[in-house]
């Protein structure tokens, strides 16, 4: 599994770190500014949540280009593993992503001031963030599995906008269930609820990309 | 003598085309290499995949190191077999946004017996930058530098799936040199994939021809080289051949050529006709192109 992780790791990396230094001049940039009107602080949040979950799953089209994936069959690695190597990579490309939102949110908070109605409002942003990037994942290993990572441009387009669209359907059954506005228990239980649901989908993914992965030939 | 390596009636059939590997069978021995020849498409690679479970067989078995494998998904023995097991597939091994310091990392992650000295002095040995992103080597490069990876964790056995082609002869002789001294361990064997049947004549101990998915003759090297024979025989030689000592034949068009397991008796026993010493290449395309009674 440790070689498994570090090849994951190798293979998104020259993405990331392009990204990561975009995302850290856009985050000093937000914080720089007056927080007055919180939209910069919001697409900053999740931008950098859901961004860093997509650089993370470019690991497989880089891999795409050689016999690799076959080779690391050769290897005393099981299949399940594999699979599993690239779920743990893309929780971690997650947590830098929710890091960084973390940052930025802090630093501006403490220089500007809380620009937010609620405390709540932060926390379901970050639920949001998390769950889309944790959807996305969802969509995109059994689909990258079954179709092939050629197609890796149009099914990371469709997973990720698939997981937005998963997303605003959940709120807006939140919204259709509660009636407006929402109280802060309802929003943190709602908030809790879409991300368990969208842990125990990405979690429930996993086993689905092992069983179609296990099914492939090279 | 035991052998490292056994393929019992191995099938594999694609619904999608005609081809299939139709109950391929042969056995390599410890401390042998054996030369696997067909012409591209023939099979190779399919019961190559077959043999590292990187395809699924329909049917048959493979013995490795005298266990069965399995399955696709590698159980715990399997995965111990894999650690025996180096491979060099031709072509891009390896990712090209790597280095070679860097696949040594993840490579280390992957073999138990990972032996990193091992693996530097091989990148000395073929002079491979370790620094250097793999896109930038060149083809030779890149396939040394999946020999330096393939031995470096240690094998016994490896499979090499036209791991020679493409590359310039001084360089191939570099690396059938490098797999010469692997064999030296009595241990030890190589699976060599190659329709490149000049390398096979230097270094294989057996060859295995395939066409078709279908094995055609196993036999050893010298036995092919040495006793193996075609007799150059006009129509009316040719219908006065025993049918028994025809292996295959191939009419041109003033000469019919027929390929004998023994040229010595041969030509003791067809006097007038001409027998000839026959290669690697000619017994394949006699064998491919030739017909059989």
């Amino acid at each position: 599994m440790k070689g498994l992780l570090r090849n994951n790791l190798y293979a998104s990396a020259s993405n990331t770190k392009t990204y990561a230094a975009v995302m850290l001049a856009l985050g000093l940039f937000v914080v720089a500014m007056d927080n007055k009107v919180p939209s910069l602080l919001i697409n900053y949040m999740l931008i950098s949540m859901v961004g860093f979950s997509v650089n993370g799953v470019s690991c497989m089209h880089e891999e795409n280009a050689s016999k690799w994936i076959k080779y690391k069959l050769t290897a005393p690695v099981r299949r399940s593993d594999v699979v599993k190597s690239y779920y743990i990579t893309h929780l971690l490309w997650v947590s830098i992503g929710v890091l960084y939102a973390a940052v930025c949110v802090s630093l501006s908070v403490g220089l500007h001031g809380f620009p937010f109605d609620k405390p709540t409002d932060v926390l379901m942003l970050f639920i949001v963030g998390i769950s889309v990037s944790l959807f996305m994942a969802m969509l995109f290993y059994p689909l990258i599995y079954s179709c092939g990572s050629e197609k890796y441009g149009v099914i990371s387009f469709l997973s990720v906008l698939g997981a937005i669209i998963i997303v605003m359907a959940i709120v807006s059954l939140i919204n259709y269930l509660f009636d407006a506005p929402l109280t802060s228990l309802q929003l943190v239980i709602s908030g809790i609820s879409l991300l368990l649901f969208a842990v125990i989908c990405f979690l429930l993914s996993c086993p689905i990309s092992i069983l179609i992965f296990s099914r492939k030939e090279y | 003598m035991d052998n490292i390596l056994e393929l019992r009636d191995v099938c594999k059939a694609y619904p999608q085309s005609d081809f299939c590997l139709d109950h391929v069978s042969f056995a390599l021995p410890y401390g042998t290499i054996m030369g696997f020849v067909g012409e591209n498409g023939a099979g190779k690679t399919t019961t190559i995949g077959c043999i590292l479970n990187t395809i699924r067989k329909d049917a048959g078995s493979v013995m490795l190191f005298g266990q069965e494998s399995k399955s696709m998904e590698a159980s715990d023995s399997d995965a111990a077999i894999r650690e025996d097991i180096g491979v060099v597939y031709d072509g891009d091994n390896f990712p090209g946004y790597l280095n070679a310091t860097q696949l040594a990392n993840i490579m280390s992650g992957l073999y138990a017996r990972w032996d990193n000295a091992l693996y530097q002095d091989y990148l000395k040995r073929f002079a491979l930058p370790p620094a250097q992103k793999i896109k930038r080597y060149s083809r030779g490069m890149t396939m040394k530098l999946a020999v330096c990876a393939a031995l470096a964790h240690h094998p016994k056995l490896l499979i090499l799936d036209e791991a020679t082609s493409g590359l310039d002869p001084v360089m191939r002789d570099e690396i059938l040199d490098v797999f010469l001294d692997f064999v030296q361990d009595e241990e030890h064997a190589i699976l060599l994939s190659s329709h490149i049947t000049s390398d096979l004549e230097k270094v294989a101990d057996y060859i295995t021809f395939i066409h078709n998915g279908s094995i055609l003759l196993t036999a050893p090297k010298d036995e092919l080289i040495y006793n193996y024979s075609v007799l150059r025989c006009t129509q009316n030689q040719f219908s006065a051949i025993d049918k028994a000592d025809i292996i295959t034949f191939c009419k041109k068009d003033f000469q019919t050529d027929v390929l004998v397991a023994d040229g010595k008796a041969a030509a003791r026993k067809y006097r007038d006709i001409v027998a000839d010493h026959v290669s690697i290449d000619e017994i394949m395309l006699l064998l491919v192109k030739g017909e059989r009674l």
